[in-house]
């Protein structure tokens, strides 16, 4: 059906006897930079803006990400090279609220929130199919709109393009775009009416 | 003789090339020699394996697409190969979707743990499920389980290029415990020796009692995933129950051919392949039937399901 997956396999099978006994590698471990940008904007974005809302905006209050992966540091495993990123957290962190929309308003207390969003880090991921990459970011997200029941939806970004060198660079920029695909389709839900409505 | 993981070296980078690996697995080929990959147990090894810890490892965090295949060579296969790849990601997402809360280390481990219960010597004390992040995990794993042995299946699974079926390949490891038998060296420094090996492979087609009946790919991701994912947490629930008969199976039936020799048919057995493209890519010979399945013996050893 798949003559690669087969392929594969038989690969792995033919290869054991002892054919590949001058081809073997080693292991590289490339740790991925992914973090926050250190410049003001990134620390103007968490400030609360309590002060300055205006009546009517909806009020949302985030609380910290999650990290509810089963590993929290690999990224992509393969024989020949590991892709591994530290505390992602913070990253996710500020991709979420540098995000906010003038729309809404976001509020450091809870309580003055008319939504509390908890996201929750499903999946943070590379593969490889072919010479394409791709970049999978998974999210879940509780809402809570005024201290109601709350509503869990789970939102996935992604990035798929062609791999040019393998550079970390360049899985770094994959894992940025899927990250920030997730954090749109996050945002144009808050920015719904429909969807508050629905919360 | 060379530990399996070596060879995933390679295969993986096939797997997983850019643009420049790609070109180098291709001149890769001949570094291929052709010799059974299978490392049977015999019964005196099962016998002194004593207690069995079992690791399902998995190095995805989500159901795969595979890769798409185009005909002819160069810089435009490259890049049609990778729209396509490019398409088959994203239409893979609503199957992704589905399965989100989907734990299949989970069901592999409960379907192994009932099909070796049967098994005198090969019953699991204890088994689970993990990230395999880097090759030390290996010789990690066996060290902690101390004089325990090891069972390690590397498992993966992903949806076939047309969307029609899944695909579940595994490659399972015995490793014996401290001071138990001696195992068959490895190599490389972080792999721990073994006694036995074999690679499994099993596609299961959409259930055609399901009303199979679009053809765009997008149309077919959507199919599997309705209901929440009822259709793909089946059939891939289905993959995994035989992934499991398979590996008791070949743990407990047909030793190795004699001389380091190809799997050869037995006289008389019926020829086998696993595999629609022309030629099939595996071939073999049948081994096993029952209830529309085939099971087919390849020449390395490794053991194939297909049928409806």
């Amino acid at each position: 059906m798949n003559s690669a997956f087969y392929v594969s396999l038989l690969l792995v099978g033919f290869a054991f006897g002892g054919g590949f006994a001058g081809c073997s590698t080693e292991m590289t471990t490339s740790h991925l930079t992914l973090e926050p940008p250190t410049d003001s904007s990134a620390v103007a974005v968490r400030a609360p803006v309590s002060a300055s809302i205006a009546p009517g905006t909806l009020c949302v209050a985030w609380r910290p990400t999650q990290d509810c992966r089963p590993d929290k540091t690999s990224l992509a495993r393969f024989p020949s090279q590991t892709y591994v990123a530290d505390d992602v957290l913070p990253w996710v962190d500020h991709a979420l609220h540098a995000a906010n929309d003038a729309r809404f308003a976001t509020v450091e207390n809870p309580i003055q929130a008319d939504v509390v969003v908890t996201p929750r880090l499903r999946m943070l991921y590379l593969e490889f199919l072919d010479v394409t990459k791709c970049a999978v970011v998974v999210i879940e997200v509780e809402f809570s709109y005024r201290g109601q029941p709350t509503i869990t939806k789970t939102y996935r970004g992604q990035y798929a393009g062609l791999n040019w060198a393998g550079s970390d660079a360049e899985m770094e920029r994959a894992l940025r775009s899927a990250l920030a695909t997730c954090v749109d389709k996050i945002m144009a839900d808050l920015n719904s009416p429909a969807w508050i409505k629905a919360i | 003789m060379n530990h399996p993981a070596a060879s995933l070296v390679l295969c993986n980078r096939i797997v997983q090339s850019n643009l420049l690996l790609f070109a180098v697995s291709l001149l890769l080929g001949g570094c291929v020699s052709i010799h059974p990959s299978r490392v049977p147990i015999s019964d005196q090894s099962i016998k002194d394996l004593g207690p069995i810890n079992a690791i399902i490892g998995l190095r995805q965090q989500e159901i795969k697409a595979t890769a798409v295949n185009v005909k002819g060579m160069g810089l435009g296969v490259e890049i049609g190969e990778s729209l396509n790849a490019n398409r088959a990601e994203k239409d893979i997402t609503f199957v992704r979707d589905a399965l989100v809360n989907y734990q299949p280390g989970e069901v592999v481990a409960t379907d192994l743990r009932g099909t070796l219960a049967t098994l005198p010597g090969l019953a699991l004390a204890h088994i689970d499920t993990r990230q395999i992040t880097n090759d030390e995990d290996f010789n990690t794993w066996t060290a902690e389980a101390g004089n325990n042995s090891v069972m390690l299946v590397d498992l993966d699974y992903s949806l076939s290029p047309d969307f029609t079926a899944v695909e579940v390949a595994a490659t399972v490891w015995i490793h014996p415990g401290t001071g138990r038998l001696a195992g068959i060296p490895a190599n490389g420094p972080d792999l721990p020796s073994f006694i036995y090996f074999n690679s499994f492979g099993v596609t299961v087609p959409f259930p055609s009692h399901q009303g199979w009946s679009v053809n765009e790919i997008q149309e077919r991701a959507q199919q599997w995933s309705q209901n929440n994912g009822q259709i793909i947490r089946a059939t891939l629930g289905s993959a995994f129950q035989e992934l499991a008969s398979m590996i008791a199976y070949d743990l407990n039936h047909t030793p190795a051919p004699a001389n380091n020799e190809l799997y050869d048919a037995p006289r008389g057995a019926e020829k086998g392949w696993a595999g629609l493209t022309d030629p099939p890519a595996v071939r073999g010979y049948v081994e096993h039937k029952a209830n529309g399945r085939i099971w087919v013996r390849a020449e390395s050893g490794g053991l194939f399901a297909i049928g409806q």
